[in-house]
């Protein structure tokens, strides 16, 4: 594909070419799979952001460090982003911090750590990996101790932060349309935890979109 | 490691079949016919076609990529013709929206364990490792056997999950480097086992004594299923016969090598939507699955028996 072609679809924001737009999706490899391809596009792409940021000179006379944090910002920067080229459409939540794309990790939990381990965090200030776990994967102390085994491994690899939501999507449904209801359910959001009912319909549909990884 | 047979799935950070953190390798291929069955794709050895309507865009693509006139469209609706269809699988690489799918590809031993390496770390720091699972993956005995010996020798912990419908050649090829052995016993009453899984049972029998006897770890398991085997009198025999392995065990090896437990399972739906992907009918609808108290109940009928049982 020719890149005015692409470009032009990115435009169009992929009216009518939803065809397209799934090839983007489906057929094309993505970070968060333990493939190689992909996660070498992301160290480009981190390489490329740190050589143009770090050590620049701020107008108080520090420097400028990255950081791979953006808090709740991915749904603020979606908003005011255009379509992307792996299929996202304009305007909508961008993946947070280092957490792959919002359904595009398949492969699950260890490959999206294999995946995140592939950065080099010691030359940031900070990344943030979100996972986001149903109660049942975690039941026991057999799942207590697999969650250890997974964040120990993923320090091991050279990561540097990670947080997990322990929900499943339909208590977070449930608390959208009665909130009332639901008052007390906690969520990490991106760097912080919060009350699911304050947080925004867009943040909350952000959430429940999140991968949820499954035991089986 | 050139060894090569037809997987359907590698599931990666899998925490229920086994210790730890583990991948499961499923295998095409059953001797049985359950009608319950939670993975219907497993069950035929060759791949197969899988077509999910609910995501088709109505393209039309897959028509012109067709060499046997297995698509159709009519009025703006695409129509899988099952019965034309030779698995060219030239519709899958042109079906963006992933209605069309290949379920299984044929891949070699070293195949798998390139993919099977990628999570060592994670084995390593759990105690986990790979089970084989399928489908029945004592049906692809040499192929089996050479990812579980790779796995030895990279000393990943192994387990296999069978139905134990298979030679016992087949089984005795994998135990030396299967540390753990998950098998179903889901009848003992011969007529009424073959009705639910379309084979007898004398040979499950049989193969599951003699690996009582080989002294590996096992657990025994029942997919507890109404109308097949949920009453009490149903699993205490199952479990009398759990009691026979332990005895057997026991006699064969003074020093009580691994253990013998048995696990319930509670029959579930989940799998009710594969079918119709696979062109196959769900003959499950009417089955509830069982209440908490029904298996707790049937949990404790078991542990009257004097063994050690347990629900997953």
């Amino acid at each position: 594909m020719a890149m005015k072609d692409l470009l032009k679809m990115l435009s169009a924001n992929f009216e009518g070419l939803e065809k397209q737009r799934l090839l983007f999706v489906n057929k094309t490899p993505k970070y968060g799979n333990d493939n190689d391809e992909a996660d070498d596009i992301m160290r480009w792409v981190f390489d490329e952001f740190y050589s143009v940021v770090n050590g620049r000179t701020n107008t108080k006379g520090g420097v400028y460090r990255i950081n791979m944090l953006p808090t709740t910002c991915h749904v603020y920067f979606g908003s005011v982003t255009g379509a992307s080229a792996d299929g996202r459409k304009a305007w909508m939540p961008l993946s947070e911090g280092i957490s792959p794309v919002q359904g595009a990790d398949r492969k699950g939990p260890t490959a999206v750590l294999k995946s995140a381990g592939k950065m080099d965090h010691v030359r940031t200030g900070g990344t943030l990996l979100n996972q986001k776990f149903t109660p049942q994967l975690l039941e026991g102390e057999k799942g207590i101790e697999n969650l250890s085994h997974l964040v120990r491994s993923y320090f091991t690899m050279g990561g540097h932060h990670i947080q997990f939501n322990v929900v499943n999507a339909e208590t977070l449904r449930a608390a959208q349309v009665n909130p009332e209801q639901h008052r007390d359910l906690i969520v990490r959001v991106a760097g912080y935890s919060d009350y699911f009912c304050d947080l925004s319909v867009a943040l909350q549909d952000e959430i429940i979109a999140r991968t949820e990884h499954q035991g089986f | 490691m050139n060894t090569a047979d037809v997987v359907f799935n590698i599931q990666r950070f899998s925490l229920h079949d086994g210790p730890g953190i583990r991948t499961t390798v499923f295998l095409k291929g059953c001797s049985m016919r359950c009608f319950w069955c939670h993975n219907p794709e497993g069950q035929h050895p060759e791949p197969e076609l899988r077509y999910f309507p609910e995501r088709c865009i109505a393209c039309g693509q897959c028509v012109l990529s067709c060499p046997n006139h297995a698509h159709e469209m009519h009025d703006g609706t695409h129509a899988f013709l099952r019965e034309n269809c030779e698995l060219s699988g030239l519709c899958v690489e042109t079906c963006f929206s992933r209605a069309l799918q290949m379920e299984g590809r044929a891949m070699t031993v070293a195949q798998v364990m390139d993919e099977v390496l990628s999570d060592k770390a994670f084995y390593e720091s759990s105690g986990g490792g790979v089970t084989l699972s399928g489908g029945e993956p004592a049906l692809s005995k040499d192929f089996a056997r050479e990812i579980l010996e790779a796995c030895k020798v990279h000393r990943l912990h192994t387990a296999i999950e069978t139905c134990g419908e298979v030679p016992w050649a087949s089984l005795e090829a994998l135990l030396p480097f299967t540390d753990l052995i998950m098998m179903d016993i889901k009848h003992l009453d011969e007529s009424k086992h073959q009705r639910a899984t379309g084979q007898p049972n004398d040979r499950i029998l049989s193969n599951a004594r003699r690996l009582a006897s080989s002294g590996k770890t096992i657990i025994v398991r029942t997919p507890i299923v109404p109308s097949v085997n949920d009453t009490e009198e149903e699993i205490i025999q199952i479990a009398t016969f759990v009691r026979e392995l332990i005895t057997l065990r026991t006699s064969a090896h003074q020093n009580g090598n691994g253990e013998i437990r048995y696990e319930l399972l509670a029959f579930h739906k989940l799998a009710a939507g594969k079918y119709p992907s696979l062109g196959l009918e769900y003959k499950a609808h009417d089955i509830e699955p069982p209440t908490k108290e029904k298996m707790t109940s049937l949990l404790n009928a078991a542990r009257r028996c004097g063994i050690e049982a347990s629900l997953r």
